[in-house]
């Protein structure tokens, strides 16, 4: 007996030993980001892993070099000023961007994913498991390959609002494409394939026998999905969701090459500012990085009960 | 849910505390600057020991202060100019244009990085979209060329009403060893690209380390660089970093050029760097490091930038560009030490050179009233006293003799209200306009652009002295020759 409580203490603390250094592992790149965040420049430059003292001025810093070296200012009688280049600060700018893009994104994807997921896994039309393995296939294609073809369609494409005054012929009407628009950071992510595939493994575990009771009661698809699917389905849709939305929050290439004014551009390029030809201010660039992974914790902290349920019952692992 | 609450309110706090907080002062990190010269002398300026921290830019982002008259025409320009006093510094010449041209309408905007702005350009070419000016490295600009898109500048620069005068271009005008123009990216007789300004690659060196093994200067020649290695190699202490930007392509291309040597054929199609100076640049780089005069940096990133700065590394090749962040590092030390920059040494055969590199402007086909503008817009840019604003800003030395001489008879506290940081380090900056007439270009076609990797390929079989699927012959003398090989291959495989 106890050899055996002996050998069951000695796997438990291999196994605990083991996930302490995954988790350790895990963690490194975040302390060091964090710790050379309060370093000097000096202190970035020998890899020192503890500053000598704490620099809390890099975040300070930091934030006024994305402002254009100006401190930002925040004034309670017109607040939404804080949003412009002249009178506000941009790093809260670039936030508000990365929310709208990330929210305009999340809805999106959960509107197309909900809806494509349901046709793949409960209707049945022909040729829908050649239709999903063809979706499935698109995955393969790596994302560097449509990036132009992408940019191409952003400059093609007219403004809802710009076609419509060129089209009535409005005073001052000229077409206007998506470049430099939230559409060009929003719209050509509003349905992707992962969610989809996430959403159609997911509906395929709700058991037929509510959809058969459902159908006794009158119920069409819509109805279904709406009233028994959907709140169902909560896990699905915070992972989808988390997911979706980090991809925005993360987003480098594509808003750097939609966007031209800093009005329109999301967090991540307006962190590459304080990047420059000739160096880097490790230290500020640090406390900048630092600083826009704070909602994203946040966002995490109060979802990841639902994000972790999400994803083991898809059957997913990271 | 509780202790959740209190975790985002405390980051919440710290943001709001770093973003509204006046900046605090830090504890002083190094004595004050004592040895900076109070008078700056004629010939070589003394360097400076430095400040405690990096001075904060002084500029603003703005939005436009002008705006368009109705029917202006529009002209696009992407720049790269990513710090935020450069970014203020775009804005105002677009602001200045505008208001004298109102037929015209400049918008500036940053698009990051050369390689952003390149990427960015090829999806624009694709869609038909691509803007009136961009800038770029040279090479980029020829790349852009070869997609058919660019405007060669030849009849505007010589166009007798809007052109460049010619006192302008009697400034501009800097013939190259190898017979291009420093500030015109030319190929094939066409002008593509200009340059308001260039940096160049220079040999910083730690002037107190030097004088404490009884070197009162730097070395001139490759000999005296040598013993310089002897003297001073010991402890921590020693000569060139390898596996660092110090040991790479345009450096090497310094090393042969100045060993009398030539790196590439008269027409720029062949890789001739397996001549004596070429073979010899090699030895020698195998010599420091056999010798362990040349180690490999305590840091992978820029680690010879880390050694040189901590003031264990007596010599680095480097950009003028990086001045600012020399200083930064050193001014942090607790004893700043004395350092300052010089011409890559010369062999026997051979002279003092340094090598230029930076940024070009190229203006793209589009309409004949859309270049007109865009073109003014360049040539609004190459007004003197915005070209010693550019030179200031960018810690490059601008394109004309005029702008250049307005700088080097600034003192720090001018040069202060237009860039902090330059004034930190203004000896060795006008110390590098003095460079001007050592310079020499490498061949700047996208065809050279493609064979940097394996010159790199090369320098690193050398000093490891190890073969590799990318590279076969450590030895000097096989490496020189495999390294020429395979670029000229390349060279010849280029556009067919």
């Amino acid at each position: 007996m106890n050899r055996d409580k002996l050998k069951s203490q000695l796997t438990n603390l291999g196994i605990h030993a083991i996930l302490i250094s995954g988790a350790l592992f895990m963690v490194f790149p975040f302390a060091w980001m964090i710790l050379g965040s309060l370093q000097t420049f000096h202190e970035t430059t020998l890899g020192t892993f503890l500053p000598e003292q704490p620099m809390w001025s890099n975040y300070y810093d930091a934030i006024v070099a994305m402002n254009g070296a100006k401190p930002c200012v925040f004034d309670p009688a017109a607040p939404l000023d804080i949003l412009t280049r002249e009178k506000g600060c941009m790093i809260v700018r670039y936030f508000f961007n990365t929310m709208v893009m990330g929210l305009g994104t999340v809805l999106g994807v959960l509107t197309t994913g909900t809806l494509a997921g349901y046709a793949f896994a409960r209707m049945n039309f022909p040729g829908r498991e050649t239709l999903f393995k063809l979706l499935l296939a698109t995955m393969m294609i790596p994302g560097e390959l449509t990036l132009i073809p992408n940019y191409v369609f952003m400059v093609w494409f007219p403004t809802p609002e710009s076609w419509i005054a060129t089209a009535l012929n409005l005073p001052n009407a000229e077409p206007h494409n998506w470049i430099d628009t939230y559409y060009a950071l929003i719209i050509p992510w509003i349905a992707t394939v992962f969610s989809i595939f996430l959403f159609r493994q997911f509906f395929r575990g709700i058991p037929n026998e509510l959809f058969d009771a459902a159908l006794l009661d009158g119920a069409t698809h819509s109805r279904f999905l709406i009233s028994v699917v959907l709140p169902l389905s909560k896990p699905v849709l915070i992972t989808s969701a988390l997911l979706t939305f980090l991809g925005s929050w993360n987003a480098l290439m594509w808003p750097m090459l939609v966007t031209n004014s800093p009005e329109m551009r999301p967090i991540q390029v307006g962190l590459r500012s304080l990047i420059t030809e000739a160096g880097t201010q490790t230290q500020l660039l640090l406390a900048g990085a630092t600083v826009t992974i704070i909602p994203i914790i946040i966002l995490y902290l109060f979802l990841q009960r639902w994000f972790v349920e999400g994803i083991s019952n898809v059957g997913i692992r990271g | 849910m509780k202790s959740k609450m209190m975790f985002v309110l405390l980051l919440l706090a710290l943001v709001a505390l770093a973003a509204c907080a006046p900046a605090p002062t830090p504890a002083p990190t190094a004595a004050p600057p004592t040895k900076a010269p109070a008078v700056e002398p004629t010939k070589a300026p003394a360097p400076t020991t430095a400040a405690t921290k990096p001075p904060a830019p002084t500029a603003t982002l703005r939005p436009p202060a002008v705006t368009a008259a109705p029917g202006a025409i529009k002209i696009n320009v992407w720049h790269h100019f990513t710090a935020p006093e450069q970014v203020e510094m775009m804005q105002r010449f677009a602001d200045e244009f505008n208001a004298k041209n109102p037929q015209y309408y400049v918008t500036v905007t940053l698009q990051g990085s050369t390689a952003d702005i390149g990427k960015k350009v090829n999806a624009a070419i694709t869609a038909g979209a691509v803007p009136e000016i961009a800038t770029g490295n040279p090479g980029d600009v020829f790349d852009w060329n070869t997609a058919g898109v660019i405007a060669p500048l030849d009849d505007y620069i010589k166009d007798p009403k809007d052109g460049l005068s010619a006192d302008q271009l009697a400034e501009m005008s800097m013939k190259m060893p190898n017979g291009q123009e420093l500030f015109f990216d030319q190929i094939g007789g066409k002008t593509l690209g200009i340059s308001p300004g260039r940096s160049t690659a220079v040999m910083y060196y730690n002037i107190d380390m030097l004088k404490a093994a009884g070197f009162n200067e730097p070395p001139a020649t490759w000999d005296d660089f040598d013993k310089v290695c002897a003297a001073i190699t010991k402890g921590d202490n020693y000569c060139l970093a390898y596996n660092s930007p110090s040991v790479e392509t345009s450096n090497f291309a310094g090393w042969v050029v100045s060993r009398g040597g030539t790196y590439a054929s008269a027409d720029e199609k062949k890789a001739v760097f397996d001549d004596a100076a070429g073979v010899d640049s090699l030895k020698w780089l195998k010599n420091l490091v056999d010798k362990g005069y040349a180690k490999n940096p305590s840091t992978t990133s820029r680690g010879d930038q880390t050694d040189f700065g901590n003031g264990k590394l007596a010599f680095t090749f480097g950009s003028t560009a990086g001045l600012p962040f020399f200083q930064d590092i050193v001014g942090a030390l607790k004893q700043p030490f004395q350092w300052s920059i010089a011409p890559f040494p010369a062999g026997p055969k051979g002279k003092q050179v340094v090598n230029f590199f930076g940024p070009s402007m190229g203006m793209f086909k589009t309409t004949p009233e859309k270049q007109r503008g865009a073109w003014l817009f360049i040539k609004f840019m190459f007004q003197p006293q915005n070209l010693v604003e550019f030179g200031l800003r960018l810690s490059y030395f601008p394109a004309t003799k005029s702008a250049r001489d307005t700088i080097a008879g600034m003192d720090v506290d001018k040069v202060k209200g237009t860039n902090a940081r330059i004034a930190t380090v203004l000896p060795q900056f006008k110390k590098g306009l003095g460079f001007i007439p050592m310079g020499m270009r490498e061949p700047i076609s996208p065809a050279w652009q493609g064979v940097r990797g394996i010159i790199s390929n090369m320098l690193t079989a050398v000093y490891t002295g190890k073969t590799s699927p990318d590279f076969t012959a450590p030895d000097p003398e096989a490496a020189a020759k495999e390294g020429v090989q395979r670029v000229n291959k390349q060279l010849d495989a280029y556009g067919k």
